[in-house]
């Protein structure tokens, strides 16, 4: 399998010239496996070059097959999604899986970000086959060649986290999340604060330890690291996590790479390759190896 | 969209905001794209990072690209500070952008989360108003299916008008635009398409086999409307996501030549991130 990443920042497109290098696209990570269909995680602004290039991989003969696994709907997760030109070429066959709870509703969340008032993108125009796939966290489903389970992220609203195996290879997509740690996030609007309830402390401590058995054997996990440390006791409410979370997930599953992914919007190139240094130096080894998600680039699993 | 390449970092890759400053420091903004958090950034080391700012927003229209940084405008979580949200080519804008913070799309799951004062205001019964001392009129106006507002913002005898997104459907001068941008001594106007793209019925934002963009204009529409109105000095704007600097800077050049070759004195240029003028 390949993991490829077109778009790697968080909360909305970056343009500015100190984040070129890691790239300013919001996420999109394309997983291709030789003979399978290719799948997509998100799909924020990076998702238009990643059409671009599926056009030279069989979708532009409108016999390319895709999935798309959306973490959640939050803007900066859909926002390159109709301008993803294999979507225009009639045959190309697609099926979307996000977070829901009716197939039907799903398919209004993505057409009412794209048409009037806010953009004139009808996506009855879609030429390919889109069939829309509720899901909920917590069920695992078969599609294709590949086995995909799904875990509750920490996130205002709920997010989903992926993991994929194919061929004896597992790739999780962990973004976005907070740790389960400071509070509970879910429907609604959330404040900072610590939790102090007993039940809910506990809730957070099943949901934490699931979040560890989900990741357990992977060979890559794709991790939500948006803050440092600092940044998230300012703001354990927004639903992002940190190196330091991702690494030790990492290591309690036994997780030997763990890329470092859904950067803040001002985290320049500089201060990314130095933190990756840093962190590399410290925390890798042997057993880990910690990579920085730079748009553009794929790993080979 | 955002363009967010390297090659684009010339002109810059964030979608529509202006940020405009009358004589006695009044802010407006016009429009809430992209470049509203930047500019959002800009102010927090003045009264909006203590709360005792105030930001007047004019918006075109509530497409995603014009309103996208607004919930990221961090002096909006300031309390204290003040915005007034006026335009968008539509009856009420309000709900719009309450949709914009719905928890399907966003956390912020209502406009009443933000901590400034945020109002609305119908430009429908102000066909004039005042900011400081700058005085704000608006022309609503069809570009493809959808309704813009332009804007034309006066102070001291001295003017700039704001036509973000522009169609010329006959390919000739919009009279009534013609005669709302008459004069200014700023014409801040659309050149989303090269000639070339134009004439080809435009280039889509999903590539070549996705749907073609109408309600736009070429530099060269763009700079036979600036001759039209007669304006002192014309903003190329609202660049194409795949316009890199070198397109943008071949079709200026292009245009220059052509004014040249006419004699005619309009002075042209691409707009470009984080440039500042005197109008």
């Amino acid at each position: 399998m390949q993991v490829t990443f077109y778009g790697v920042r968080g909360s909305f497109p970056v343009a500015h010239p100190k984040v070129t290098k890691v790239g300013g696209n919001t996420s999109c990570v394309a997983l291709r496996a030789p003979g399978a269909p290719t799948i997509m995680f998100d799909g924020g602004t990076g998702v238009r070059r990643c059409g671009r290039d599926l056009m030279e991989e069989g979708f532009g003969d409108g016999t390319g097959e895709g999935i798309f696994l959306f973490s959640h709907t939050h803007w900066d997760h859909i926002q390159g999604f109709m301008y993803f030109e294999p979507f225009y070429r009639e045959g190309n066959q697609f099926r979307v899986y996000a977070r829901g709870s009716h197939d039907r509703r799903l398919q209004q969340v993505f057409a009412g970000q794209a048409d009037s008032p806010y953009f004139s993108y009808d996506l009855t125009r879609f030429k390919a086959g889109v069939e829309w796939k509720a899901v909920q966290e917590g069920e695992s489903f078969e599609v294709g060649p590949y086995t995909i389970k799904t875990a509750r992220l920490n996130h205002p609203g709920i997010a989903v986290g992926y993991r994929v195996e194919h061929q004896g290879k597992v790739f999780v997509y962990m973004t976005d999340t907070a740790p389960y740690e400071d509070q509970l996030l879910g429907e609604g609007f959330h404040v900072r604060k610590t939790e102090k309830d007993p039940k809910i402390l506990a809730e957070l401590r099943e949901y934490g330890a699931a979040l560890e058995e989900f990741v357990k054997g992977a060979d890559l996990l794709l991790y939500d690291t948006f803050f440092t440390i600092e940044q998230y006791q300012q703001n354990p409410h927004w639903g992002h996590s940190t190196p330091e979370e991702g690494i030790r997930l990492a290591r309690q599953g036994e997780v030997p790479r763990m890329y470092l992914f859904h950067h803040h919007p001002e985290a320049w190139d500089e201060d990314l390759e130095e933190r990756l240094r840093g962190y590399q130096r410290r925390e890798g080894g042997s057993d880990l190896e910690i990579g920085l998600a730079r748009e553009g680039e794929a790993v080979e699993l | 969209m955002a363009a967010p390449v390297g090659a684009t970092q010339g002109y810059g890759g964030n979608t529509p905001c202006v940020e405009v400053r009358g004589a006695d420091g009044a802010l407006i903004a016009l429009d809430a794209g992209m470049g509203l958090y930047w500019l959002g950034r800009s102010l927090l080391a003045g009264p909006h990072g203590r709360g005792k700012g105030e930001l007047t927003l004019l918006l075109s229209h509530t497409h995603w690209d014009h309103i996208q940084g607004f919930p990221f405008f961090v002096p909006a979580f300031i309390p204290g500070n003040r915005m007034a949200v006026w335009g968008g080519g539509v009856d009420h804008l309000e709900p719009i952008l309450e949709g914009q913070m719905n928890p399907t799309y966003s956390p912020l799951v209502s406009l009443s989360n933000l901590g400034a004062q945020v109002e609305f205001g119908e430009l429908g019964t102000h066909p004039t108003m005042t900011v400081g001392g700058v005085t704000i009129t608006h022309l609503t106006y069809p570009s493809g299916p959808h309704q813009i507002v332009g804007y034309r913002l006066e102070e001291g005898g001295r003017s700039l008008c704001y036509l973000p997104e522009v169609e010329h459907p006959s390919g000739e001068p919009t009279p009534a635009l013609v005669e709302f941008a008459r004069g200014a001594d700023i014409l801040v106007h659309e050149a989303y398409y090269t000639t070339e793209e134009l004439a080809r019925g435009g280039l889509s934002l999903a590539g070549r086999s996705g749907p073609p963009a109408g309600g736009h204009t070429s530099f060269r529409e763009a700079t036979e409307f600036g001759l039209a109105a007669g304006v002192g000095k014309m903003y190329y704007f609202y660049h194409h996501p795949d316009h890199d600097d070198g397109t943008i800077e071949a079709a200026v050049a292009a245009e220059r030549a052509r004014l040249r070759v006419r004699g005619a004195e309009l002075d042209v240029e691409a707009a470009r991130e984080g440039v500042e003028f005197e109008v």
